[in-house]
């Protein structure tokens, strides 16, 4: 069962690149890439330093995290930023976005957080750790942490212009953001 | 439409997402998929 839903995921990402190339062109495709470096960065932290959840072994791997976990995050962002675009009717813009669209794709993310968190603990895929704090299985600092890292990538990709400035910032959001979310998590009694 | 198809591919995945828990688990974690499904609606109520 887990790699079925490893490989369907992986489909379904290579679909939502497609999409992305043939509707925005290179901007899409560059798009995708810093959004699978933010994923890389990010499951490969979790997992090397231990923090905030667990997976089983799989059998698609990227470094030493899951695929499915760094490639889950380009395909979720894209998905907030589609929907954003649908219902705020303002395309992803090059510079800041709005507010209003920022806060539409961290509302939508939030719902992908209730979406997966429960079906991944159920089919044991992921584990959040000892005691994590739930409501219908969707842990309370993953209605956090999904919106939060969206409405950081998407300032980030707004502010910084410079290539250097613009991968350094991922990285370093990609290792902040998961160590101020176990902080948070730790603070919080989550 | 072809805007639209990434959350086209998000609304089958909840469907598949269904039907894996009720025939392989034998459950359904249909609570938690409210809040995508009505958002997606949300949007395939606009007019494109």
């Amino acid at each position: 069962m887990h790699l079925f839903i490893e490989v369907l995921t992986l489909v379904f990402f290579l679909a939502t690149v497609a999409h992305a190339g043939a509707t925005r062109g290179r901007g899409g495709l560059a798009l995708f890439g810093s959004l699978l470096f933010l994923g890389f960065v990010r499951e490969n932290f979790v997992v090397l330093r231990e923090v905030l959840y667990g997976f089983s072994p799989l059998s698609l791997m990227l470094g030493k995290a899951p695929l499915i976990a760094s490639i889950i995050w380009g395909y979720s962002i894209y998905l907030a930023v589609v929907w954003a675009e649908e219902v705020t009717g303002e395309p992803l813009r090059e510079d800041r976005p709005s507010g209003r669209f920022l806060a539409a794709a961290a509302l939508f993310m939030m719902a992908l957080a209730c979406f997966y968190e429960p079906f991944l603990a159920l089919i044991r895929m992921a584990r959040w750790q000892e005691g994590t704090r739930m409501t219908l299985g969707v842990p309370w600092i993953a209605l956090v942490g999904y919106p939060s890292l969206t409405i950081l990538y998407l300032l980030l990709r707004g502010w910084a212009k410079r290539p250097l400035l613009f991968w350094t910032g991922l990285a370093i959001l990609a290792l902040a953001h998961t160590a101020g979310l176990q902080a948070l998590k730790d603070l919080l009694g989550w | 439409m072809l805007r639209r198809l990434p959350l086209l591919l998000l609304a089958f995945m909840v469907v598949l997402g269904l039907v894996l828990e009720r025939v392989v688990y034998g459950t359904l974690l249909w609570q938690t998929k409210i809040p995508v499904v009505l958002l997606l609606a949300l949007a395939f109520r606009r007019k494109s």
